[in-house]
């Protein structure tokens, strides 16, 4: 091959692969997320708080899905479990369905502990808890709390924080509510999908 | 290897943060007053020689606990713009960034290995800075961690609040996550949390490796470095294949 034929091979070659990379790669989103338009990776018999077990088919009559991974310790998880009950409980008439699903194995985060705070807190949505961390590995779970909203047919429309700030009184941009709000009126498309998830990182043992 | 610096032991001093954190407060706060300093001032410091044996060069951030001058440790605001000039200003040392938060258990687990290694190798060329990611309101609890942990370098703290835009401004996933800068200000290593959970004793051997190799810094005049400075920048992943082990 003569000089410029393998230089210029050699470039196309590299942009490919540079589109390639960036195609991968969305500027907020964290390596390994579920990307938008993914359909909500499956769990199932995951035991909950109330004693029961939970499956994600459990859910399909929800008009509008939300998965938090999220757990009892961490002080950013905890600022955000009353952003959450509120948010159930305004959007539940028009069929929001919270999960909240908790994959730490320290001893803190733990189901008996997490019984505690669910009773505590007043959750009013099912707090599950995985010891295999598979959800959370499917899902692409990097920290505490980490949103994912799906929408009728489980497919993702928005993932990342709930809001821009852990402290509530400064948080003035609410995304999780927007992307609900744009999901249960019939046929408005989510503007902001994805933001950067804030909180502590999740541990995962292997 | 007599020359082994190992923080093995630091695992197990990792599995009890809360009665390392005690320790070090007890240190320089608990006793009758005036004694404090002259326990820690008392304690004999090894800081020069390579040959210390692996059971005292063991992680024990107690028997170090604080610098006699507490009052040397600041915490002041600074942004990403801010890292990036120290980075650049710190030219021909290695640059080590430290991503923590006072709501984070794991970074303050690692940060004693932080503080350990700048206080080992900073007369070798090793700058520290650390980056708070707390709220501004938190300034006072993080500046006390600092001083429990006597972080006598650089630290910052971060303008914007727990929230998605510190995360993107920083270009970071998750606290704890380290970055470290080679002597010619590239960033070379980065370990990330949000996963696996970082392993101190690798960072210790990239910025061992890093002290090793003496860079030139870049200038105009010199046509191997400018062709260093030009060549495509690598992503973290595969920056770390660059990096040899250690010589056994």
């Amino acid at each position: 091959m003569s000089r410029w034929s393998t230089i210029g091979l050699a470039f196309f070659l590299s942009a490919t692969a540079a589109v390639v990379i960036a195609a991968e790669r969305s500027p907020n989103a964290t390596k390994g997320e579920l990307k938008i338009g993914d359909k909500a990776p499956t769990w199932s018999e995951l035991p909950g708080t109330d004693g029961k077990t939970h499956s994600l088919d459990d859910y399909q009559s929800a008009k509008a899905l939300v998965v938090v991974f999220t757990c009892n310790h961490c002080p950013v998880a905890q600022s955000y479990e009353d952003r959450i009950i509120a948010l159930q409980k305004n959007y539940r008439d028009r069929g929001l369905q919270i999960v909240a699903i908790n994959v730490n194995n320290l001893p803190p985060d733990r189901l008996d502990k997490m019984k505690i705070r669910a009773e505590e807190k007043g959750f009013t949505y099912p707090y599950l808890y995985d010891e295999s961390q598979q959800s959370a590995k499917a899902y692409g779970a990097k920290v505490t709390p980490h949103f994912f909203l799906f929408d009728k047919d489980r497919q993702l429309v928005y993932r990342g924080a709930l809001d821009n700030n852990m402290n509530a009184a400064e948080a003035n941009e609410h995304y999780l509510q927007a992307a609900i709000d744009a999901v249960l009126t019939g046929g408005k498309k989510v503007e902001k999908t994805t933001t950067k998830a804030i909180g502590c990182a999740i541990k995962y043992d292997s | 290897m007599a020359t082994t610096r190992s923080f093995a032991a630091a695992s197990a001093a990792r599995v009890w943060p809360l009665p390392m954190a005690l320790a070090v407060a007890c240190a320089v706060g608990c006793g009758p007053s005036g004694t404090a300093t002259t326990t820690s001032a008392q304690r004999p410091v090894d800081r020069s020689s390579p040959t210390v044996p692996p059971a005292q060069a063991a992680l024990d951030p107690s028997a170090n606990a604080a610098p006699a001058d507490e009052g040397a440790i600041q915490l002041r605001g600074g942004d990403e713009k801010e890292i990036a000039r120290i980075v650049a200003a710190s030219r021909g040392n290695v640059v080590l960034v430290d991503f923590w938060a006072t709501w984070c258990l794991p970074c303050r687990e690692l940060f004693p290995h932080t503080v350990e290694m700048h206080r080992r190798w900073k007369d070798r060329g090793l700058t520290v800075v650390s980056v708070s990611l707390d709220a501004p309101q938190q300034a006072a609890a993080a500046l006390k961690f600092l001083r429990q942990q006597g972080a006598a370098f650089t630290n910052l703290l971060s303008p914007y609040g727990v929230s998605p835009q510190a995360f993107e401004a920083f270009e970071i996933d998750a606290v704890p996550h380290v970055n470290v800068y080679d002597r010619a200000g590239r960033l070379e290593r980065v370990f990330a949390g949000g996963g696996a959970p970082i392993n101190p004793q690798e960072i210790e051997e990239a910025v061992r490796s890093l002290l090793e190799t003496k860079a030139a810094v870049p200038g105009p005049t010199d046509p191997a470095s400018k062709a260093r400075a030009t060549a495509p920048a690598s992503d973290a992943a595969s920056s770390t294949a660059a990096l040899a082990p250690p010589p056994q």
